[in-house]
């Protein structure tokens, strides 16, 4: 199955063929597209199996396994989104994308733990972007199924596996918590002046500031077990706030991130643990291909767009997603 | 790798787990809100279920939903993934915590 940089007449036959496919591109590229069982996000970075690279003149392709049923491609605003898990079950796969900086994107990170049906069926995705020297002129936009640009929907491709299959969502989080201090916030949203640490009030930004922190490696929680990062997007010391790329939430103790080596190397270890030539599709955050200076560099079987935020069933940061199919029994 | 179903692929799930899954409207409300209000670290290897359950316990600790809502919210969820072995694992796991024997 293709899961690669094709050029444009080469989607375009697959889409008329009638394939269902999960596109990533530049937006001069998505529009051109004809109607057909697709779903597509702007975003100009990815890993290819060459390397991570910077491309405007292709598009990402996923294609999705043959055994596969009932694809359907749908759009949700900001009233309809809390309905995202009606009707689905264990064998309904949801491919989610959200443009950045959208009301879905914000309404769906603050509120997706709470929609009904939370988490019960797979749900797997990204968050669309722009060229990072677009950001002031560009906005991130989404496509369902036809060449129209959509910058406040979010789009979905939902299909059925059969019974004898499951869809397996999986991160790859290359963080885990550090030893340092407890960090808990009394509020929950994408920015915080106040935190708890180690019990004691305080404004974060003084404290990130006094302790030197590293704001590259992310704020980690414990999600029983599943490493879930907030990252930090911005120290305002002078102002005594910080924002985040994801929601911070009270009730929940977060600690600064270990610091890692080289982000390669540890990446490549960590996927000696995955049976990588089983994903169908993967996702990585535009922080990791930043931080870890991805650019020409490879990742193995792991390719796929790099994205503003990753969703596996929630808003994630800086982690890779990615979903494979295995026998069930 | 965060596991959303923990290498389990072709092993099948433990004869006690299956028959928690089978009867898991019979597990008493008790016992989820010893689970819910426990503190003990948990490691699930499914991935929906670690998150799932952290979203639950943190509306317990904050009282954003009343304990029958939630014990309601985690009965349809391991009725929607009773096939899946990583699942009757974890409730193995769940149940042990919240002092239920089954």
């Amino acid at each position: 199955m293709p899961n690669r940089l094709l050029p444009l007449n080469e989607v375009v036959a697959k889409i008329k063929a009638g394939q269902p496919l999960l596109l990533a591109a530049d937006e001069s590229l998505l529009k051109q597209l004809p109607a057909g069982n697709w779903i597509g996000g702007t975003i100009p970075y990815f890993m290819d199996v060459n390397g991570g690279c910077l491309c405007k003149d292709r598009i990402f392709a996923t294609e999705l396994p043959g055994f596969i049923s009932d694809v359907r491609v749908m759009t949700f605003n900001r009233a309809t989104l809390p309905d995202i898990n009606t009707g689905a079950d264990m064998q309904d796969v949801s491919i989610v994308i959200l443009p950045a900086n959208s009301g879905v994107h914000v309404d769906f990170a603050l509120n997706a733990p709470k929609y009904a049906g939370f988490a019960t069926h797979p749900v797997i995705g990204w968050i669309a972007g722009v060229d990072l020297s677009d950001l002031a002129t560009a906005r991130p936009k989404v496509f369902c199924g036809k060449p129209e640009a959509l910058e406040e929907s979010a789009v979905v491709l939902r299909f059925r596996v059969p019974d004898s299959k499951y869809a397996h969502i999986s991160i790859l989080n290359l963080f885990r918590q550090g030893s340092g201090d407890v960090i808990q916030f009394p509020n929950s949203g994408f920015s915080a002046d106040e935190a708890i640490v180690n019990g004691q009030r305080c404004n974060f930004a003084e404290y990130l500031t006094r302790k030197g922190a590293d704001t590259k490696l992310p704020l980690v929680a414990n999600y029983c077990g599943a490493s879930v990062n907030v990252s930090f997007k911005a120290v305002d010391a002078a102002a005594g706030k910080v924002e985040f790329y994801a929601p911070v939430w009270p009730g929940t103790d977060y600690k600064l991130a270990a610091p890692i080596g080289d982000y390669v190397s540890e990446f490549e270890s960590r996927l000696k643990q995955v049976s990588s030539d089983k994903i169908v599709f993967s996702c990585n955050c535009i922080l990791n291909y930043l931080y870890g200076g991805l650019e020409g560099r490879q990742t193995g079987a792991i390719v796929g767009p790099i994205t503003f935020g990753e969703i596996a069933y929630q808003l994630l940061n800086q982690t890779m997603a990615c979903i494979s199919f295995e026998d069930l029994g | 790798m965060d596991d959303g179903c923990g290498g389990c692929v072709n092993r099948r799930a433990s004869g006690q787990a299956a028959r928690n899954i089978m009867n898991i409207e019979q597990i008493p409300d008790r016992v989820w809100l010893t689970i819910l209000s426990s503190d003990a670290p948990l490691d699930c290897e499914f991935l929906a279920l670690s998150l799932f359950f952290t979203n639950v316990r943190r509306r317990h600790r904050t009282h954003a939903s009343p304990p029958a809502e939630l014990i309601k919210d985690i009965r349809a969820f391991f009725n929607k993934y009773a096939a899946l072995p990583s699942t009757q694992r974890d409730l193995a796991k769940l149940l042990k915590l919240g002092g239920h024997h089954a």
